[in-house]
């Protein structure tokens, strides 16, 4: 499903430089739950980004199911961002101005889905998680744990290949971080394709393999035992 | 020293000032320039009602500027709200936080006040050119001005400074520390502001469109009579004198290459200030008036021409003759009417019908006279006035004194070498006078010199209007953008588009400049409808210029508002999203 070929990314600054992310080679097949795993500006998230569109690599080839991304417009680009990839994040980045029912909504304005069907959808996500007496509340007023499978049911709604989760559970204590990787284990299952990026070793074991980043290049070892 | 005035006016008046009711009277130097009863014209005259009018409009810029600083400092209130809460954790009370909201609005009114006073120094030379006035500020010798202006900057610090004091002071300290606040978007309070300035904006705009059409109109209509390529030559000699240039002049001037038709008339067409000021037109038509006519009660105007003022001013003889110099007794006796003076008197045969007038012993009766052709209606009086009716006397048919003007028909183009050789030719024939002339077309252009004026004062006005509430939209919008950076970068993550950023920050405005202009249709056609109800013609007011200002004021300020929505809609949602 993801190919990345050399990738680098850096910052151009006054003559000199900086390597966000040297030599990426990367085979990643439809159906794994693949962590990220790295110490703080490691490059994860840009990683993450990467894949999911939100920013250019500097240099190297990246295709997603098998088109050349660096190569697609603008426009191709937004299509398959709309269609194929779903993110969660660690700040949840509910809008909170608008209710849990309008923020899982917010998506599918963008994709053109009619009024009816977009009722069916939520309505359908919101039994699925179990949070319809919260669908009226705004996010404020709700946990962390709460907001962030808000934040899940908003990436999933679209029904997405891939689902990008830029540490997912940082700002959740055990017991929430427990039902949001179950939530993750469960759309695996169904056959999503998930990239999560953490710290916890404990996050990690729920996936099938783990990448280790270290200054922006992939090692073998457990880049922690070795700080 | 009153008593004796109306033995005075018997003596110089005689009976014609008992049909009239003329009076005499003093009038005091002080008021006489509002005067509006009895216009003088040696301090000149202007109606009060403009003052209060440039006063208004100054009041309404004053006003938005104010509402703008009022929304600005509101909408940026919030970011503030985090210093007053430590203000007020340590100890601050409303007093003092008052005091330090008051004492920023007031230093910045302060600060513009003592601009503006130098670009009023500055502008003075403007204003006098776009008013046609000349004033003069002056400051520093009058002291009533300065504590008036001081009092304007007390107020406006009040007023611009008291919401927000209001708000901060009475806000909970945990209140202003919340994450909450940042839930609060535009206040509806400043939402009403921006809609009134746009209001207020759109209503001037309104107005220089409908003041633009109905000058167009004014100076395109077509008044009966050819303006273009008319050269007025001014007569203004005594007696035997006069007849002989305007006659010697004349008969050289038919002769010249490049002129079509020459007439001598009796009247005086003048550009004359004064003719403007009092709406009386360029002079045409004002020879001289009867009111005394069997058969109709109003007043006729006459107009003393020659036989080739029909030929000159492309004026139609539509029924009967010319006066011809073959025939003594049409000039003696003879008078072409207008159509509506044929209307007037009910005549199904015009041609041949005698006048009689009552009062016999006027130098300009009409007692006598046969009417011999019936020209076409044409404007003498500017179009504030319908069409009325008017009697051309031939200017030979009795002893008139000296005639007034001398019009030039000139074929079309090259118009300076014909005012040059024409200028030679008065030099030749009357050396000692002055060569003055005019073009026909100015002079009616003259005649709307006010409206001209105001049409200016208007533009200039919905000029500032319109620069200020966007100047104002401008940095709420920037604000607005600033604090849904997060939403914007969620939402693109999301899948939202360029243009759905677009919309979603620019709607909210939109809608405000809409709500403006739904207030404004009221107000600007009430207004409009007064200016143009001075106009016996008039433009009618359709919804195309209420449409037309109305896109030109929503297209101004969605630009405004664009240029942030665009920078807030390509950044790039990773920088927005970057985990705190």
């Amino acid at each position: 499903m993801i190919q990345l070929k050399n990738i680098d990314k850096y910052i151009d600054k006054r003559f000199q430089r900086t390597f966000i992310l040297k030599g990426i080679d990367l085979n990643i097949e439809e159906g794994e739950f693949v962590t990220i795993m790295g110490p703080s500006g490691a490059g994860k998230s840009t990683l993450l980004n990467i894949l999911g569109f939100l920013d250019d690599a500097s240099e190297g080839e990246y295709k997603f199911l098998g088109e050349p991304v660096h190569n697609l417009s603008e426009k191709q680009k937004s299509k398959y961002h709309k269609s194929h990839i779903g993110f969660v994040f660690q700040a949840y980045h509910l809008i909170d101005e608008m209710t849990v029912y309008e923020n899982i909504e917010m998506p599918l304005l963008y994709r053109k889905v009619s009024g009816k069907q977009r009722k069916a959808m939520v309505a359908d996500i919101l039994d699925r998680f179990n949070i319809v007496a919260k669908k009226d509340l705004f996010p404020p007023q709700l946990s962390g744990g709460q907001q962030q499978v808000v934040g899940v049911a908003r990436a999933i709604i679209g029904s997405p290949k891939l689902l990008l989760a830029d540490e997912p559970t940082g700002n959740l204590h055990s017991e929430q971080s427990e039902q949001i990787m179950d939530m993750f284990k469960k759309l695996n299952d169904e056959g999503v394709t998930i990239i999560q990026v953490t710290h916890s070793e404990k996050m990690a074991s729920y996936g099938n393999r783990i990448i280790n980043l270290k200054d922006g290049v992939p090692t073998e070892e457990n880049p922690y035992e070795s700080e | 020293m009153e008593s004796k005035f109306p033995d005075v006016v018997k003596t110089i008046f005689g009976d014609y000032a008992e049909q009239r009711n003329l009076e005499m009277g003093l009038q005091s130097f002080d008021g006489a320039y509002f005067n509006q009863e009895y216009r003088s014209s040696i301090t000149g005259n202007s109606n009060k009602l403009y003052s209060t009018i440039l006063g208004g409009i100054a009041f309404i810029i004053l006003a938005i500027a104010g509402m703008n600083f009022m929304s600005l400092t509101l909408t940026r209130a919030y970011r503030r709200s985090h210093e007053m809460g430590i203000r007020k954790a340590a100890g601050a009370q409303s007093r003092q936080i008052n005091f330090q909201i008051f004492g920023e609005v007031f230093v910045t009114c302060g600060i513009s006040f003592i601009t503006g006073l130098m670009l009023a120094e500055l502008a003075t030379p403007f204003f006098q050119q776009m008013t046609g006035k000349s004033f003069q500020v002056n400051l520093w010798q009058d002291p009533m001005l300065w504590l008036f202006l001081l009092g304007m900057v007390l107020i406006l610090t009040l007023i611009t400074g008291s919401y927000s004091a209001f708000r901060m002071a009475h806000k909970k300290a945990s209140h202003l520390f919340s994450s909450q606040r940042t839930i609060e978007r535009i206040p509806l309070f400043v939402k009403g502001l921006i809609g009134t300035q746009f209001a207020l904006a759109i209503t001037f705009l309104i107005a220089t469109f409908t003041m633009n059409e109905q000058l167009n109109y004014l100076l395109n209509k077509d008044l009966g009579y050819s303006t273009s390529n008319m050269i007025t030559v001014e007569l203004d000699m005594e007696g035997d004198k006069g007849k002989q240039v305007a006659n010697l002049f004349s008969n050289e001037v038919r002769r010249l290459p490049g002129i079509q038709e020459v007439s001598t008339i009796g009247g005086h067409y003048r550009s004359d200030p004064q003719y403007v000021e009092f709406k009386s037109g360029f002079g045409m038509g004002t020879y001289g008036t009867s009111s005394t006519i069997e058969g109709f009660d109003g007043r006729i105007n006459l107009e003393i021409v020659d036989e080739h003022y029909l030929e000159t001013m492309d004026i139609e003889l539509l029924a009967g003759r010319n006066f011809s110099p073959d025939r003594p007794s049409d000039i003696k006796n003879g008078l072409l009417v207008n159509q509506t003076f044929v209307e007037t008197m009910g005549w199904d045969n015009p041609v041949g019908q005698v006048i009689s007038d009552k009062n016999e012993r006027r130098t300009l009766t009409l007692n006598g006279k046969k009417v011999i052709g019936v020209v076409s209606d044409f404007h003498f009086k500017p179009l504030y006035e319908q069409l009325q009716p008017i009697a051309l006397q031939h200017i030979n048919s009795r002893d008139f004194g000296p005639p007034g003007t001398i019009l030039v028909k000139a074929s079309p183009g090259n118009l300076g070498t014909t005012i040059t050789t024409l200028s030679e030719l008065w030099e030749r024939v009357v050396p000692e006078e002055n060569f003055n002339y005019n073009f026909l077309d100015e002079m009616v252009a003259l005649q709307y010199m006010e409206e001209q004026r105001w049409r200016n004062i208007i533009q200039f006005a919905s000029f500032m209007a319109i620069a200020l509430a966007c100047f104002g939209l401008f940095g709420l919008a920037a604000l607005s953008a600033q604090r849904r950076t997060k939403e914007i970068g969620i939402r693109k993550v999301m899948g939202a588009t360029l243009t759905n950023i677009v919309t979603l920050l620019s709607k909210d405005f939109v809608k405000l400049v809409f709500a403006g202009f739904i207030i404004a249709i009221p107000i600007a056609w009430y207004a409009i409808n007064q200016w143009l109800s001075e106009f016996a013609y008039r433009i009618e007011i359709g919804p195309a210029i209420f449409i037309f200002a109305g896109v030109t004021a929503l297209t101004i300020a969605l630009l405004t508002v664009s240029w942030q929505s665009i920078k807030a809609a390509v950044a790039n949602p990773v920088d927005s999203l970057r985990s705190e």
